[in-house]
């Protein structure tokens, strides 16, 4: 074994693979610094006394005794209303799903309707849509599917409870697809039905959904209150996509919006 | 805060956010090569990588010609290693290895895996950048002096210098193979 080869090897013992970081160091920089991707192991000192061990111990017991009457008293009551919930959930995502698609269709060679890009009611995210919903695509990656952005979605104020997003090719009638944002600490979108395909990103698989929910109860606080989802075109697209937003406004009236993007134009 | 979020929020994802991403994302796994052949240690490579991007982005307009950028990166990280180095104190052991061992078990390619760690640790920081852009990642001799920011033949002698110290038993050609 020759001396590049001994340093290789030595070196590889030192240096597993780190398939996130790229996305990470971008993330890190693009922050200025603020969301550095820590995977630190705690190491947790002895106790030192008998005592205090002991009485740690009849402490833990104490709380465990606790925690096990109150999940005894509580399971029922929580199971039930987890059922009420998720049935009203999943009646909520029938209903918008029901919604007839009425994306339109353009001609190839036709120039792309682009939805214009505004600024959202609160006036800090800028996006592409007429209301209440806005998207804009971010960070890109091309895979060996297709084309991939990292897409950012925003409502305005007046939006009450789940937003369903649907997209296709306006030319080339090629479906969208939706997969969930692996890296980063922001509200995510939640890709919704069957799941029709995996992808590698960045060394991280992801599964592919026709559909991405935005769903109020996983947005973060502001400045990271927009819905981050994984949005991809096939290999092949026009690049001129449509997105369909149908949800309700607060005051139970309903809603559907067509967002036009040009990806091209994006980058 | 409050505005620098809003402000980074609204131009999130701008061309030149774009530019920089998909200028440095080829670069990482390289940095990340280097700052363990640098450190030995895989969160702090990690760590310094992620400083070195950040760096990066600060100092992007600085970067001239686009052809340059790998050199341009792997430097930032080399000095971004050296102030992780500096913020520790390394002990240097010396295991030794009997000579008559000729049959490599896993036990013994751990311990010289340890070994040559230690023996490159004691390098110095020039030199043991050096020996890690050349032998571990595989960058001709004119590209490691570009990023070491020396000429051709002073990189050169300074990487002789670094092989005799490494394997001192060990001929200068059969070494560079």
């Amino acid at each position: 074994m020759n001396l590049r080869s001994q340093i290789h090897s030595a070196i590889d013992d030192v240096a597993p693979p780190a398939p996130a970081l790229p996305h990470d160091a971008v993330d890190f920089a693009l922050s200025n610094g603020r969301l550095r991707n820590r995977k630190r192991v705690r190491v947790q000192n002895g106790w030192g006394f008998g005592m205090r061990r002991a009485g740690s111990l009849l402490a833990a017991a104490l709380v465990i005794v606790m925690v096990v009457t109150l999940v005894a008293g509580g399971r029922l009551w929580r199971d039930w209303n987890a059922q009420q919930q998720s049935a009203a959930r999943q009646a909520h995502i029938a209903e918008l799903r029901a919604r007839p698609p009425y994306l339109p269709v353009i001609e190839p060679g036709a120039p792309c309707p682009q939805s214009p890009l505004v600024y959202d009611d609160r006036g800090y995210f800028e996006g592409y849509g007429t209301g209440p919903v806005y998207a804009k695509g971010g960070l890109r990656y091309g895979l060996n599917s297709g084309t991939y952005f990292a897409t950012s979605y925003r409502s305005d104020q007046s939006v009450s409870g789940l937003v369903l997003i649907r997209g296709r090719d306006l030319k080339t009638n090629q479906p969208v697809v939706f997969a969930k944002w692996p890296y980063q600490q922001v509200s995510k979108g939640t890709p919704s039905g069957n799941v029709i395909g995996t992808e590698l990103v960045l060394g991280v698989r992801v599964e592919l959904h026709p559909e991405l929910l935005l769903d109020p109860s996983l947005r973060l606080p502001p400045p990271n209150d927009a819905w981050v989802g994984l949005e991809g075109f096939p290999n092949g697209s026009s690049g001129c996509i449509g997105i369909q937003a149908d949800g309700f406004n607060a005051d139970g009236s309903a809603f559907s919006e067509i967002i036009v993007v040009n990806y091209l134009l994006l980058s | 805060m409050q505005q620098v979020a809003t402000r980074l929020l609204s131009a999130a994802y701008s061309g030149t956010e774009q530019e920089f991403t998909d200028l440095l994302v080829p670069l990482v796994q390289p940095g990340y090569r280097l700052a363990c052949a640098m450190l030995h240690d895989a969160q702090g490579a990690e760590d310094v990588v992620q400083d070195a991007s950040l760096t990066a982005w600060r100092k992007i307009g600085g970067l001239q010609d686009r052809a340059h950028a790998r050199s341009w990166f792997l430097g930032i990280v080399a000095n971004e290693c050296r102030n992780a180095r500096r913020k520790k104190w390394v002990a240097g052991v010396t295991l030794g290895l009997p000579s008559w061992l000729t049959v490599r078990s896993h036990e013994q390619h751990i311990v010289e895996g340890a070994d040559l760690r230690r023996a490159l640790m004691r390098l110095r920081h020039r030199d043991r950048l050096v020996v890690a852009l050349f032998f571990y990642l595989d960058l001709p001799i004119e590209d490691v002096a570009v990023v070491v920011g020396d000429s051709v033949s002073a990189t050169r002698g300074r990487l002789y210098r670094s092989i005799k110290r490494l394997r001192p038993d060990v001929g200068l050609q059969e070494a560079l193979q």
